[in-house]
């Protein structure tokens, strides 16, 4: 295949590439995809060499596992799966090299902002929960995935996953403060059961 | 109803209330301000989370990837390659002798090993990153103004007088003349920065809209070019390499002080060496060993 055709692949041409094991359909596929995969990678595990490393792992695997692709979703959907359950063992493996250090869990502390700190972009506020709730709304709001999807992915109930979600969504409300989705006609209203 | 609670209200914006209970709570909504606040604020959460910049893939990830998948010969096999280690670029002035040594044997891969041992050779320490080019190869054929620009702005490009060019960037030797032969005439100059290092570009046009470009940078340990094959070449009298894009050729000419280069769509040998007679004027071939 030419040099010049790569850019003009389709998604069959990039799958059928990719199962022969062709390089350019190869890089195809991954300069479209990895840029939102490796958003993904840098948001779950909070710093960009682990975010490489992962992004480096999550293609292996697709390349790897590509003829086992049954087309029952788009190629970007799968690989952005293959990415997620790579990035769900790193927040185990890093749960687990947290605990057997001792380290005592700075969530708290990140969770808290000085009161002046008011206003930060969103993906500053992600940096600040810890990696398990971070994942959760990810998860759900960036990979569109449901409760039940999120349960199964983390081993855990359906209701834990909505107590999650509302316990990240208010904390991150806490660390972005006010100002971030309030419109003027709103303003000092407070719900009832906040 | 009464509100609902904040746990409620979540779950209904995510869609995850029974049909029942999200008419109610969808009812209730629409006529309470601060149930409607709430609202409003969950969406702009989940909006948030959802947006946001790309951020810049490091352009070691895909070399690393090539190199596992070609020591696994992945797409045959179904074992998963072991992951390589992702070439992070070292600070300039770092690099003790062993990891020049390794410089060297990176710039081999790329078909700069004469060059790079020279320049290795005396003892300067790399002093530019990585350039990516494969950011103007890939998008070359599609619109050359529009991958130009997007290599511009990868390497936070500022435009500068072309009479402050050689100020701009003191350590390289390079000329970026009013006009070049085949009638293009000298149009935006550049200065770049790659990693610590500085660089020039300048874009030219022909009367017909033909673009051409002319990028400077140091010799660098690696350069990208995606899957782009990069071959040695001879360009007059000097020996260089280039890639091929389509129509497109991306030539380099490398001094140790300087890498030229010229993106053009010409491809007469004859005429890509005027060029760089032009913008390369001190760069003999006596300067270059010969591969």
């Amino acid at each position: 295949m030419s040099p010049a055709t790569a850019e003009m692949m389709n998604e069959g041409e990039i799958l059928a590439g990719c199962r022969a094991g062709d390089r350019q359909a190869q890089h195809a596929l991954y300069a479209a995809t990895s840029p939102r995969i490796y958003r993904l990678l840098l948001r779950m595990s909070g710093n960009p060499e682990d975010a490489g490393d992962l992004t480096q792992q999550t293609y292996l695997q697709a390349f790897t596992k590509i003829t086992q692709f049954d087309g029952r979703s788009a190629l970007a959907t799968w690989i952005y799966r293959i990415a997620v359950t790579e990035g769900l063992q790193w927040l185990r493996r890093a749960r687990l090299k947290r605990s057997a250090v001792s380290l005592v869990s700075d969530t708290a502390a990140r969770n808290e902002l000085p009161a002046s700190d008011l206003r930060l972009d969103m993906d500053a506020a992600l940096g600040r929960l810890d990696p398990e709730d971070r994942t959760v709304l990810l998860l759900r709001y960036e990979a569109g995935a449901s409760y039940r999807e999120i349960a199964e992915l983390l081993s855990c109930a359906e209701g834990t996953v909505a107590s999650r979600l509302h316990r990240c969504r208010e904390r991150l409300r806490g660390i972005l403060g006010p100002g971030y989705w309030v419109t003027e006609e709103t303003t000092g209203s407070v719900h009832p059961t906040a | 109803m009464t509100c609902p609670s904040l746990d409620i209200l979540g779950r209904y914006f995510d869609g995850e209330l029974d049909a029942a209970l999200r008419a109610d709570v969808e009812q209730h909504v629409a006529a309470c301000a601060r149930c409607a606040h709430e609202f409003d604020a969950l969406r702009a959460i989940g909006a948030g989370v959802a947006s946001g910049e790309f951020p810049t893939v490091p352009i070691e990830l895909w070399p690393a990837i090539q190199e596992a998948l070609e020591s696994a010969a992945v797409g045959v096999h179904t074992a998963l390659p072991a992951a390589h280690a992702i070439r992070r670029p070292r600070p300039a002035g770092r690099l003790g002798p062993r990891r020049f040594a390794a410089a060297a044997g990176i710039a081999l891969l790329v078909g700069l090993g004469v060059l790079a041992g020279l320049w290795l050779g005396n003892g300067k320490p790399a002093s530019a990153a990585p350039i990516d080019f494969s950011i103007l190869l890939d998008a070359i054929n599609a619109d050359a103004d529009a991958a130009f620009d997007g290599f511009l702005k990868r390497y936070r490009a500022q435009r500068i007088e072309a009479s402050a060019a050689h100020a701009a960037a003191p350590a390289l030797d390079f000329e970026v003349p009013a006009n070049l032969p085949g009638g293009f005439t000298r149009g935006r100059v550049y200065h770049l920065r790659f990693g610590d290092a500085d660089g020039i570009a300048a874009a030219y046009h022909r009367d017909d809209g033909e673009f051409m470009a002319a990028i400077f940078h140091p010799p660098v340990r690696r350069e990208h070019f995606g899957t782009h094959q990069d071959y040695p070449c001879a360009i007059g009298h000097h020996r260089g390499h280039a890639v091929q894009v389509g129509a497109w050729r991306m030539v380099h000419l490398t001094d140790p002080s300087t890498c030229h280069c010229v993106l053009t769509r010409e491809q007469s040998d004859g005429a890509i060496a005027g060029v760089m007679q032009a913008i390369a004027p001190r760069s003999t071939p006596e300067s270059i060993p010969n591969p």
